[in-house]
């Protein structure tokens, strides 16, 4: 679906505070009278005037969009942003903590052809992106300053990619039919009954979460609960929260308890004893080897037996600890 | 932010307090006042008269002129042209009678609620903007329906928090889901901690009314706490080296999400329950069984303290099976609903519990069909009871057919301004800062309806 010019474009009225049925007076088509840039042509009377406000978005004169976009990678990356109020550039918008960055970045992103692959490398190479999150600075809680890394929870598709990749289940190849044939065969009857035909539980895949269907109102549950972007509405910045029911979800849910299953197999095959297979699952889930001491609890923990569902206990603990969701 | 603050905390003494003398006394720190969600609250703006509410949302609108509004003058006219052009009058086939002492009328079809009519205080004239089904239910819900805003009940748990820290303050049972339905129920801007905690899928009959991994597949709660042991050792590891205020949130949830496994379904069973209770609502046999059930889950939630109850009934969208469809659905309702209402007040609990039973909108007195109604929003009937308002009151008056309120008129904004003052909060002072302005649940309307307050 997509918008097309209509055979006589017209000029709109106003829709005062955004009624269907409140009209104002006809305003004809142009630019903000607040912002105004030079040499971008009038819409012609012909057209809608989309072309022109392609133009006048992305022309070299107006900073605003170039800054927007890196505004938002810089905060995707960095965990915040240069603006904190990605959505409002305006007066009642936060100003930029580091101005000159932020148009630095801006202006080279026009120059190298608004390419995000460049953007995102150049921001990854910098020094201050490669920074330790071990350090604390009193001074500057918010890190505001960027003297560090600040630590954040990882977002609920890297959460769910992370759970299928450490338990080994993860598919990483695109899937080969498109999902919704897959999962939604029955949506054209949706559209007439006005009941769901998808659920939740027909989400359960081992695709990496990038290729997950996005439908409104089914949405994997783990993505409910993590703060996923609910995509009735725009969101610029996903909330960070922590919410019981989350670890509810990472206690009791027959997923997790699988993936955790094929963990403590994956982790069992490999090693002789509990601790090399300690090793294996601290370095596959923490990117670390475990201390004596947690390899001596992990192991009373275990029992003499060490079983499987011990194993799979254990390896649950793993994928529920705030080691495993939270990044730095 | 507010200095002062009504917050009630379980452990402290129903005591005003200071805000900060509530974090000092609060040990947890950073981490648990997140996840509370005491750390948003506001705190009420005067004493309340309803501590929570109980929403019984009819869904698909509930005819006026077959329940609480009785048109005589309608029925003499059926068959007459209406309003609209090639479409007919037509007159409900039931009896009203006036009930109790305050002659509020009730429809025949609802005996059950009839002898509760001195509790009823009836809105005869509601409105709202919007006449189709998703709007007007957004509107209902949040006050607007051209953007995703937070739901009432996100309103009255942003502003009072829970009562029972080890449950959720906003509950919805039985809720709709599907085209849109979440956003009914969400938080939207407002912290993630106020979003309903959904039990049941009304788009799914067979669900159950239980929440998700509520319980462990495989562990009994000895082993589980002993796992849960394991890792908060571990978590703990984490939050001596960082000092993260995250890790502590992490930490916190874990307990609280074990002590609601214990909590909520202790809540949520029943079968405690006397013979005499459960056939009090109804909900020992069909038909009344499914809906008298919930109705005593929301008297059970009220009684924990949870903020915010909503109930759904649906299929009162009754276009071309009005007789058949209003006995149904009475039956299934009348009699849930007068226990829930006379088990409130055996407890005591009625007082400072507002009750609320409506749909999104009313039906029109006229029908092409003549065994149906259309939808109406420009006059309609809702109801509340207990919680400070009148009891065995009627405000507002619609047309002799039924077509449009003439006075006394509530719009939803009024409706929730006068939800919120009976919850101790001013509809102008409960916001939000998002994007750049404060939020209200009323927008920059809504008046509290002084006339129904007690």
């Amino acid at each position: 679906m997509g918008a097309r010019d209509r055979d006589k474009p017209e000029d709109s009225r106003i829709h005062i505070r955004g009624e269907t049925t409140n009209l104002g007076e006809t305003v004809p088509r142009g630019f903000l009278r607040a912002i105004s840039i030079k040499d971008v042509p009038a819409p012609s009377a012909k057209q809608s005037g989309r072309l022109e406000l392609a133009q006048w978005l992305t022309h070299r004169n107006n900073p605003l969009t170039a800054r927007v976009l890196v505004n938002r990678v810089w905060q995707k990356l960095f965990g915040r942003a240069l603006v904190t109020t990605p959505d409002d550039f305006g007066i009642t918008g936060a100003r930029p903590s580091h101005p000159e960055l932020l148009d630095f970045l801006a202006v080279r992103f026009m120059e190298k052809g608004w390419s995000v692959k460049w953007l995102i490398k150049e921001i990854v190479l910098s020094r201050a992106y490669r920074q330790s999150s071990s350090r604390t600075h009193d001074a500057d809680p918010d890190n505001v300053w960027l003297s560090r890394m600040t630590p954040r929870l990882i977002e609920a598709e890297a959460l769910r990619d992370a759970v299928l990749a450490v338990s080994g289940q993860l598919d990483p190849y695109p899937p080969q039919k498109p999902f919704l044939d897959r999962y939604h065969p029955q949506r054209d009857a949706e559209l007439s009954t006005f009941k769901p035909f998808m659920t939740t539980a027909d989400l359960v895949d081992d695709h990496r979460s990038i290729y997950l269907p996005v439908v409104r109102g089914t949405l994997p549950e783990i993505f409910m609960l993590f703060n996923f972007a609910p995509p009735e509405r725009p969101v610029a910045q996903r909330e960070e929260v922590i919410l019981p029911a989350q670890s509810l979800h990472m206690m009791n849910n027959p997923w997790i308890i699988e993936q955790a299953g094929h963990l403590a197999r994956r982790v069992t095959t490999g090693g002789t004893d509990a601790p090399s297979r300690l090793t294996r699952l601290y370095e596959l889930a923490f990117a670390r080897k475990p201390t004596e001491i947690e390899i001596n609890r992990a192991s009373d923990f275990l029992g003499q037996d060490a079983s499987e569902e011990r194993w799979t206990s254990l390896c649950q603990t793993v994928l529920a600890s705030a080691e495993f969701r939270v990044l730095r | 932010m507010r200095t002062h603050s009504t917050i009630q905390h379980p452990t402290q003494a129903r005591k005003p307090m200071l805000r900060r003398d509530f974090l000092r006394h609060t040990s947890a720190g950073f981490g648990a006042l997140a996840l509370s969600g005491l750390a948003h609250a506001q705190g009420s703006h005067f004493p309340a008269k309803a501590k929570r509410v109980i929403f019984l949302c009819m869904r698909g609108g509930p005819s006026q002129m077959e329940t609480f509004d009785p048109k005589p003058e309608l029925t003499k006219r059926t068959g007459q042209p209406g309003r609209r052009a090639n479409v007919k009058l037509l007159g409900s086939k039931w009896k009203f009678a006036k009930h109790g002492q305050s002659g509020i009328d009730v429809v025949e079809l609802m005996p059950e609620i009839a002898k509760h009519a001195d509790k009823l205080c009836l809105l005869r004239g509601m409105t709202t903007d919007n006449e189709n089904h998703p709007q007007a239910l957004e509107q209902l819900h949040t006050g607007s329906f051209q953007f995703v805003r937070p739901s009432m009940g996100a309103w009255a748990v942003h502003g009072l928090d829970t009562e029972n820290a080890d449950l959720p303050g906003f509950i919805s049972i039985n809720p709709l889901t599907a085209l849109g339905g979440l956003r009914y129920y969400s938080s939207a801007f407002l912290p993630a901690a106020c979003s309903a905690t959904l039990l049941g899928d009304a788009n799914r009959p067979g669900a159950k009314l239980t929440l998700g991994d509520i319980t462990n597949p495989r562990l009994q709660k000895s082993a589980q706490r002993e796992q849960l042991d394991l890792l908060q050792a571990m978590n703990r590891d984490l939050l001596a080296q960082t000092a993260d205020p995250r890790v502590e949130g992490i930490i916190e949830s874990y307990e609280l999400a074990f002590r609601m496994q214990g909590e909520l379904p202790r809540v949520m069973d029943l079968s405690g329950e006397s013979k005499e209770t459960l056939k009090l609502y109804g909900a020992d046999k069909s038909p009344t069984e499914t809906f008298g059930r919930q109705c005593l889950l929301a008297r059970r939630f009220a009684e924990a303290g949870v903020r915010f109850i909503e109930i759904s009934h649906l299929e009162w969208d009754l276009h071309g099976s009005l007789f058949s469809g209003m006995t149904r659905n009475c039956s299934q309702i009348d009699k849930p609903i007068a226990g829930l209402l006379q088990d409130l007040d055996q407890r005591g609990l009625l007082e400072d519990t507002l009750v609320l039973w409506g749909g999104e909108f009313g039906r029109t007195p006229d029908d092409a069909s003549q065994d149906g109604r259309g939808h109406n929003n420009k006059g309609y009937t809702m109801w509340m009871a207990g919680g400070g308002v009148k009891a065995g009151h009627i405000h507002g008056v619609t047309d002799e057919l039924g077509y449009e309120a003439l006075d006394g008129q509530v719009h939803i904004h009024d409706l929730h301004a006068t939800m919120l003052h009976l919850l101790g909060l001013d509809h102008e002072r409960l916001t939000f800062r998002h994007g750049g302005r404060d939020f209200r649940l009323t927008d920059v309307k809504g008046k509290v309806v002084k006339e129904i307050l007690a």
